[in-house]
């Protein structure tokens, strides 16, 4: 990797649709029309999410959410 | 003459088509020993599978149905939240157009690798929890982390949760895939194309599954078989023939869920009159049997009323909870019950018509740990045994002890998790080849012929599926997330997040438009291009 990724970017996706797949999209016989390349995420990516000390990690706010939740505590 | 239907208002297909499946489950406590080539033949992975590249193939354009989101997990009261990035799981939504389902889509969604790293995680002594050694151990990989650990001071959560009282303590995390990807403290993760600089060759990595947590000692049980190894040259093989690596820290691998009833075990009511077009009268009932006894899923609304409607609004957040008998009330339940219904046995044991019927919650193979064989599922399944059910010591002394829950343990023929054909459509679409299942079906005619068959019709049906969606489709809260705490999906949303259904919150939620752009529909806003 030539460049750091930085916090929430995808490092790896596996989706990279062709022009032409982009093009043959079509809803049956429906003249809708698409555009647009949502690829924001993709399912198979990953993303780089690097907490650094001291910070409200995901991995840290998920077993809080279980640990208040069988206490009989909700969010905030 | 109409074709018969069961009790729930499912119609039955023809019995020639009844062979080739697959359709829901529908054994309810008929034990875990499938007694026929029929329900091998429904209940077979394999077909999932197959019928998942099929789909996969034919759907491979259609990205318009996707929802790239990023969920920021609530903060519980009484914790600060600290630092500049907010705690967020990213993922994405897909939609498969389907030709038999209300409203015409079954959703799928899947949260992404990379967002729970261990490097994140610290022990009593604040030492963060790579891998310190790796033992083999059978089908097992015996992984030790880093850190010191007694009763007293056990893994962090979200990988051991103690319970206070009784009830069993949890486990969150076990049964999600950990892969080995982050060299270091705050690294990036490697890719099976990373090169190490020092060596000149890539880093690898494995991934499997995690099988089971031993909290006081600070090991990991992971499961060889399934597992997923990128190797030096770039290629990912299953088994993977390495362990983890020592130094290195796990981060999740991607989890998928889905709404169909094949992954859910839920059969469901289709009301739907499709424009005037179905005449015939409906009546959601269904069978006594296929729901758990005493005990039913709700919805409400913020002032407690019971609200099992599709959802009107992304701006109040809604509540899954169970109602249950006083007494029998699950471990970890929200204390919210509504207040239309209240918590009392006359309003619990009735029959919920034409909303789910369920069945058993946990499948999962026996992990084969012979010296102890008192973990639930710690063989291979056969008939239901005692440690199936899960009881209360009884009233008074010298009753029996009084039966509250049934585990239907079952995975009578698979080697991995069980997935429905969208999940496995999904893997296809991500170039992770699926391992094949080992439970090929035995079919009553010619493969090849089947095969001809699947792929025209898989072509068939999503055409008309599309056809249909532009005639009568979705309305702009039938799709996610707007539609994330209708009674349909938050049972799929609890699974697919793992978290509690009480932090599962609109507010929650970024969506981001095709152009790449960020909404949040808790805020009232919406897609740039709407």
């Amino acid at each position: 990797m030539s460049e750091t990724p930085g916090f929430g970017d995808i490092i790896q996706t596996r989706v990279n649709l062709s022009n032409q797949q982009l093009g043959k999209r079509e809803f049956g016989r429906s003249p809708i029309k698409l555009s647009g390349n949502p690829a924001r995420y993709h399912a198979g990516d990953t993303v780089h999410q690097p907490f650094g000390s001291g910070e409200t990690s995901t991995i840290f706010a998920l077993g809080a959410a279980w640990a208040a939740s069988v206490s009989g505590v909700g969010p905030q | 003459m109409s074709n018969r239907g069961d009790g729930f208002g499912f119609v039955e297909p023809r019995q020639s088509k009844a062979r080739l499946g697959p359709y829901p489950i529908k054994g309810e406590f008929g034990g875990s020993v499938p007694d026929s080539l029929y329900s091998s033949n429904q209940e077979s992975a394999w077909n999932r599978w197959r019928r998942g590249y099929e789909l996969a193939t034919s759907d491979a354009a259609h990205t318009a149905f996707e929802y790239p989101f990023s969920y920021s997990i609530p903060i519980p009261s009484g914790i600060p939240q600290t630092g500049e990035n907010a705690p967020f799981l990213a993922g994405v939504f897909k939609g498969f157009p389907t030709r038999n389902k209300e409203l015409g889509m079954h959703w799928c969604g899947a949260v992404l690798a990379g967002s729970l790293r261990f490097d994140n995680l610290e022990d009593q002594n604040d030492v963060p929890l790579s891998i310190a050694s790796v033992t083999e151990s059978g089908q097992f990989w015996r992984v030790q982390l880093a850190g010191t650990y007694d009763a007293a001071n056990p893994l962090p959560p979200p990988l051991y949760v103690r319970v206070p009282g009784p009830a069993p303590d949890l486990t969150p995390i076990v049964g999600d895939i950990l892969e080995d990807r982050v060299i270091e403290v705050g690294g990036v993760p490697v890719t099976k194309d990373t090169i190490n600089p020092n060596t000149g060759t890539r880093y690898g990595y494995t991934s499997a599954v995690l099988q089971e947590v031993e909290p006081f000692t600070g090991v990991l049980v992971l499961r060889k078989q399934g597992s997923v190894e990128a190797t030096t040259d770039a290629v990912l093989i299953t088994p993977a023939q390495r362990p983890p690596q020592v130094g290195r820290f796990f981060i999740n691998g991607p989890k998928y869920s889905c709404s169909c009833q094949d992954f859910t075990r839920r059969q469901y009511y289709y009301v739907s009159t499709v424009l005037g077009k179905k005449k015939s009268p409906t009546f959601p009932m269904s069978k006594c049997a296929t729901l758990k006894p005493g005990r039913y899923e709700a919805i409400a609304n913020s002032a407690q009323q019971l609200d099992d409607r599709v959802m009107q609004s992304a701006l109040e957040d809604r509540r899954l909870t169970i109602v249950a008998p006083s007494g029998y009330e699950l471990p970890f339940t929200e204390t919210r019950v509504p207040l239309d219904v209240g918590n009392i046995p006359s309003n619990t044991n009735r029959d919920f018509p034409g909303i789910f019927s369920d069945f058993g919650n946990i499948y999962k193979r026996g992990t084969e740990l012979p010296e102890d064989p008192s973990i639930p599922g710690s063989r291979s399944e056969g008939m239901v045994t005692y440690a199936d059910y899960d009881t209360i010591p009884p009233a008074a002394a010298g009753q029996p002890n009084q039966l509250i829950q049934l585990d239907d343990r079952w995975t009578p023929l698979l080697d991995e998790f069980r997935y429905c054909k969208h999940i496995y459509a999904m893997k296809y679409t991500d170039d992770l080849f699926p391992p094949e299942p080992s439970d090929f079906p035995t079919f009553s005619y010619n493969m090849n012929a089947w095969e001809q068959e699947l792929v025209e019709q898989t072509q068939r049906d999503q055409k008309k599926a599309f056809e249909n969606l532009t005639t009568y489709g979705l309305s702009y809260m039938d799709v996610p997330p707007f539609n994330c705490q209708s009674p349909m999906m938050m049972p799929m949303m609890t699974k697919l997040l793992n978290v509690p259904a009480d932090f599962i919150a609109m507010r929650g939620f970024t969506m981001y438009d095709k152009n790449g752009n960020a909404y949040r529909p808790a805020s009232g806003e919406r897609p740039s291009n709407v």
